[in-house]
């Protein structure tokens, strides 16, 4: 799809004079990346270390002379009685989230996009992305005074002569509160990007697509997903990446003991058993592990992307 | 463009403005004070211009973060910031202590420290010591008082003439004649406690370590805490408990009692949110405090509690530890003790004839508020009755402290570990074991786990640091 | 344009149902922040007994007195105001920079640059690490060490590359022919053209800044050097034991109330910037510029 020309042969000499700049707008960005994301890696070794903050002079110092343990710490996390149940929770609850609150979104950007009333979509807009701005804290107190056992929904449903229904109290609707939640908070905010992405396409392209007489879905299928699926596949990529992380702060907040057979998940296992208070070495083993899941995935993701669908990130 | 890039130098300019200059003091050198989080600004603060008016030092104060405070605390004193005192929570000092990061303060103590030995108790400082040499300055709690019950509305009991519960079957009696009167009420909210004293007493145990045969035993592992959840679960499965149990929290309880939809709550402490809020928003109604229940032996009983606090100390890294001591013992002299802690008599308080203190409202709270935070020790000599001043403030308050004390004299037992210093296998396990007993319950409460299976959990719960715990705290116990 | 031709029957209620549905999801989203601005402006009474669902009860501006009660409040807006003003400009230029090369598939180096941005979004070096970075450059207790932290996110890089991408190639090439260089063209050409995206990530950059305070809680003890997110997470976890700190100020507040006035005070400003960046979202500007 992109016309690139025989220019392969071009020495990098001759490249470089030629696009000098590119490389020099892209020195702020490295700089950056180098000194504030690459060097504070030598932190990493703190997963084979058992970290004593004063084995050293200085923090730093410290973190070299702690005593080598190997992978002690990953032991620990993979022994733990019920670790692969923990996993299972933690995919279970990450899938869900990504089958419903991916495509979420995508449709909502698609349905403002279709809004001709100019003030509609502004106030519209402005009105879905709100609750990106609230905690999970307040999210949880919103929920619970609608839905636990004295709350507003199950009180219509006893007045309707219907069963109960335990939001926060069944193994199994807990899960689907938790994915449910996070589309309230975050479908908006997710679809400020594919908004940004339709509004970028060429109207030229409707145009050309009214005067073949093409209808509304004829119009949606070839002119408007063509446009955004560049953003899309980019957004399903970074969210492999982040698999493991089945949303942590927000599992904190809204479990209880009653649920913790479908809700537990490593992070906030880890966090509640308190291996990982205070345990800077056992924390950061445990980030090295979502971290390396996550780039195994999205290395791969990348990979079939590139083979099946002729795109990649890189 | 050009406006972009004006924007941008005026902003980068008031960015690097932004390390303030300290203002310079005579000839004392300026102090550097970390505390843990108060809602206030501590360098502005009518104690803190009361302090350096009296000792002529001027002070620089810090803040650990509400969260994450002790992870905070261990990467700046390992990185070698220069604080002069250190105000922190007796956790925090254990683990700054362990990894030999502070100063011993007895040579400096002998030195520059009269009152400092004099008016903090030795029973006192044999917390805060290691191997014989002073690490810190302790806080004890204020004053030794029972800290929580539970308590019931007056205005139903009269109406339904129930009477004051003293066994656990007259409890359950009480609360189902509640349930049967008003059946959209909930008979007892109880809060986030891991036993509920007042009705453990009812099966006679009043501690977390409890005296065995001369051992310290759990309560886990006795056989009197299997009867109180089995009593427990039969509350909750006649509707007794609220069905909200599992995810209640500070919030929801509060919203439950204070607007009238409960009959009893389990109070916290004096300064209670939910039952504060109930009396203030019902003035005219009268709650009622229930002793601690009577077992089967006829006994009962209620934890005083007596512990220590806060613990005050210098990190080895410290510039000016020589004028942090002066400066921590001229703030207990007599006279600047009693300015900084309460303020000046019939100014800020009054003393009655029998020596009770009270705070003169409003002018008491808007200068001596925070005191609190700033004390770095206080005169265990008198401290405990000036204190009671500041649980005069509001009359809601007030009525909770004396009605959870009202019969102290009659029930209250000290806690056989009270003087227990922190043990290291026993604080590294603390948290661990107690979120595991607190999830146990719940789950024990609605039904996910059954009490038969008691034997199992007490298992899990040796192996996840129990064992550990008991052996180090009966070790102290024999040799103590 | 599109209006001009008549619609069938059918997408004519489908249109109905869209702006039904729309209407419904708004007021969903909606209807928390009316019932947070009713509890922030109600009596702590009435607040704590769950009694106020749209309409503020008993009526009071005490959680607001609390809440600005001090110097610290304006001291942490003022330094939340700094960080996200600064933090947005310099973010977006550095990422406007870096995600423009990358933009260009001939551009030698770039899968290796993009791996690397790739692998430093996966792997962290954890807390420990950048506090040392922080003391090392002694920044604590700055402004600067809170701007930093998320001066270059590889997520919003990634987001800017993909627009820079779809833009017609066709007006680059015609700016390259008529000579001018690649800052030239990206200055002049492209930045209009991506008027959209420049919105969007900027909006991200900013919205990322005024609500972190998660480095400010690992690098900044100094009270008046905190931001404003900070400072009201404090205050609310401080106010659950209110009575403590303070009974008589206690009386007149609940917890909840103060949690409300905070996220009011907090989330005002920032939601204030969307609706004025939403004038770049308009269609047809591509179209508009290509042809001018």
């Amino acid at each position: 799809m992109l016309k690139v020309k025989p220019v392969r042969k071009q020495s990098f000499i001759m490249y470089f004079r030629g696009n000098w700049a590119l490389y020099l707008l892209s020195v702020p960005g490295l700089i950056y990346i180098v000194g504030y994301k690459i060097l504070p890696l030598i932190g990493l070794q703190l997963a084979f270390k058992n970290f004593d903050l004063f084995a050293g002079n200085g923090i730093l110092d410290s973190i070299f002379k702690s005593k080598w343990v190997g992978l002690d710490h990953f032991e620990k996390i993979f022994r733990s009685s019920n670790f692969s149940h923990l996993l299972g929770n933690t995919l279970t609850i990450s899938l869900m989230k990504l089958a419903v609150n991916f495509p979420l979104p995508i449709l909502l950007a698609l349905m403002l996009n279709e809004v001709q009333s100019r003030v509609f979509t502004r106030v519209t807009q402005t009105l879905v992305y709100m609750p990106h701005f609230l905690s999970w804290v307040i999210i949880h107190g919103i929920f619970m005074t609608l839905l636990s056992a004295n709350g507003f929904v199950n009180r219509a449903l006893g007045a309707a002569g219907l069963a109960e229904i335990g939001f926060y109290t069944n193994p199994s609707v807990f899960r689907w509160l938790l994915v449910l939640t996070e589309s309230w908070k975050e479908s908006g905010w997710g679809a400020i990007v594919y908004l940004a992405a339709l509004t970028s396409i060429d109207e030229e392209l409707y145009d050309a697509a009214y005067v073949d007489g093409a209808g509304y879905f004829k119009r949606l299928i070839h002119v408007t997903l063509p446009g955004i699926v560049p953003i899309v596949s980019l957004m399903l990529l970074l969210r492999l990446g982040g698999i493991l992380g089945a949303g942590h702060e927000q599992i904190l907040v809204m479990y209880n003991p009653t649920v913790y057979s479908t809700a537990d998940v490593l992070s906030t296992y880890i966090y509640r058993i308190g291996i990982g208070k205070l345990d800077f070495s056992t924390a950061t083993a445990l980030g090295l592990f979502e971290s390396m899941v996550g780039f195994i995935l999205m290395v791969s993701a990348n990979r079939i992307s590139r083979k099946f669908l002729g795109r990649s990130l890189w | 463009m050009k406006r972009l890039s004006a924007l941008l130098v005026a902003l980068a300019m008031l960015v690097s403005a932004l390390p303030f200059a300290a203002a310079a003091a005579d000839d004392l050198p300026t102090l550097k004070v970390l505390g843990t989080y108060n809602p206030h600004d501590p360098n502005d603060d009518p104690t803190a211009r009361a302090i350096e008016e009296k000792t002529g030092y001027h002070v620089e104060y810090y803040m650990l973060p509400a969260e994450n405070a002790l992870e905070n605390l261990l990467m700046q004193i390992s990185s070698g910031e220069s604080y002069d005192i250190l105000r922190i929570g007796e956790t925090m000092y254990q683990e700054l202590l362990s990894r030999n990061a502070l100063l011993p303060l007895d040579d400096l103590l002998a030195q520059y420290g009269s009152n400092l030995t004099t008016k903090i108790f030795e029973s006192a400082y044999t917390l805060t010591r290691l191997d014989g040499v002073t690490y810190g300055i302790p806080m004890m709690a204020e004053r030794a008082s029972i800290s929580n019950g539970i308590v019931m509305r007056k205005e139903i009991m009269d109406e339904l003439k129930l009477s004051m519960p003293t066994t656990p079957a007259e409890l359950k009696e009480v609360l189902l004649a509640v349930k049967a009167a008003y059946p959209e009420m909930i008979p007892l909210l109880t809060g986030s406690e891991e036993i509920i004293e007042t009705i453990s007493s009812g099966f006679g145990f009043y501690f977390d370590w409890n005296e065995v045969n001369g051992e310290l035993v759990h309560y886990v592992e006795m056989p009197e805490y299997k009867e109180y959840l089995a009593y427990l679960v039969d509350l909750y499965q006649n509707g007794l408990l609220d069905p909200d149990l599992p995810i209640n929290n500070a919030t929801t309880r509060t919203e439950k009692f204070s607007s009238g939809n409960a009959f009893s709550y389990t109070c916290g402490g004096w300064t209670d949110a939910a039952t504060t809020a109930y009396i203030n928003a019902f003035e005219d109604r009268e709650l009622v405090y229930i002793d601690p229940l009577y077992d089967a032996n006829g006994k009962a009983g209620i934890k005083r509690q007596q512990a220590l606090n806060n613990v005050t100390c210098i990190p080895r890294t410290a510039e000016h530890p020589e004028d942090a001591v002066k400066f921590m013992n001229r703030k207990l002299d007599e006279d600047v003790f009693t300015y900084i802690t309460i303020g000046e008599k019939d100014v800020h308080f009054t003393v009655d004839e029998e020596g009770r203190y009270a705070p003169i409202m409003p002018i008491f709270n808007e200068v001596r508020n925070n005191a609190w935070w700033y004390l770095n020790s206080f005169d265990m000599t008198c401290y405990g009755d000036m204190w009671m001043a500041r649980t005069r403030r509001t009359k809601a308050v007030g009525d909770i402290y004396d009605g959870l004390n009202q019969h102290a004299a009659q029930f209250a037992v000290d806690n056989p570990t009270d003087l227990c210093p922190t043990l290291k296998d026993v604080a590294e396990n603390k948290a661990t074991l107690g979120t595991m007993v607190h999830d146990y319950v719940l789950q024990v409460i609605v039904g996910v786990k059954s009490v038969e299976d008691h034997d199992a959990f007490v298992r899990e719960w040796l192996e996840a640091g129990g064992q550990v715990s008991k052996d180090a705290i009966n070790e102290w116990y024999k040799n103590r | 344009m599109r209006s001009g031709i008549r619609d069938s029957m059918g997408v004519r209620v489908g249109k109905g149902v869209n702006y039904a549905l729309l209407t419904v999801v708004a007021l969903i989203c909606l209807l928390p922040f009316v019932h947070m601005i009713a509890k922030s402006f109600s009596g702590a009474v009435a607040v704590s007994a769950g009694k106020v669902t749209f309409w503020p009860q008993d009526p009071t501006l005490n959680t607001y007195r609390y809440v600005l009660q001090d110097g610290l409040f304006f001291s942490s807006f003022r330094n939340s105001v700094i960080i996200t003003g600064c933090g947005t400009l310099i973010a977006l230029a550095i990422t406007t920079m870096a995600a423009y090369p990358l933009s260009k598939q001939h551009f030698r180096g770039r899968k290796v640059i993009l791996l690397l941005y790739v692998f430093t979004m996966l792997f962290y070096g954890g807390m420990v690490a950048i506090y040392v970075f922080m003391r090392t450059l002694n920044l604590l207790n700055t402004l600067v060490c809170q701007i930093i932290p998320l001066v270059l996110s590889q997520y919003n890089l990634f987001v800017m590359k993909t627009f820079f991408e779809g833009l017609p190639e066709a007006i680059e090439e015609s700016a390259h022919i008529d000579g001018a260089g690649h800052i030239r063209t990206l200055v002049s050409i492209v930045l209009p053209l991506a008027l959209p995206s420049l919105a969007t990530i900027g909006l991200f950059y900013a919205v990322g800044y005024w609500n972190s305070y998660y480095h400010a809680m690992l690098f900044v003890t100094r009270p008046d050097a905190k931001p404003l997110q900070m400072y009201l997470y404090e205050l609310i976890t401080k106010t659950q034991n209110l009575f403590e700190v303070d009974p008589v100020i206690a009386a007149g507040l609940s917890s909840s109330g103060m949690q409300a006035a905070a996220i009011v005070v907090s989330t005002m400003p920032i939601l204030l910037v969307y609706p004025f960046l939403q004038r770049y979202f308009v269609k047809g500007l591509t179209i508009g510029s290509v042809k001018g």
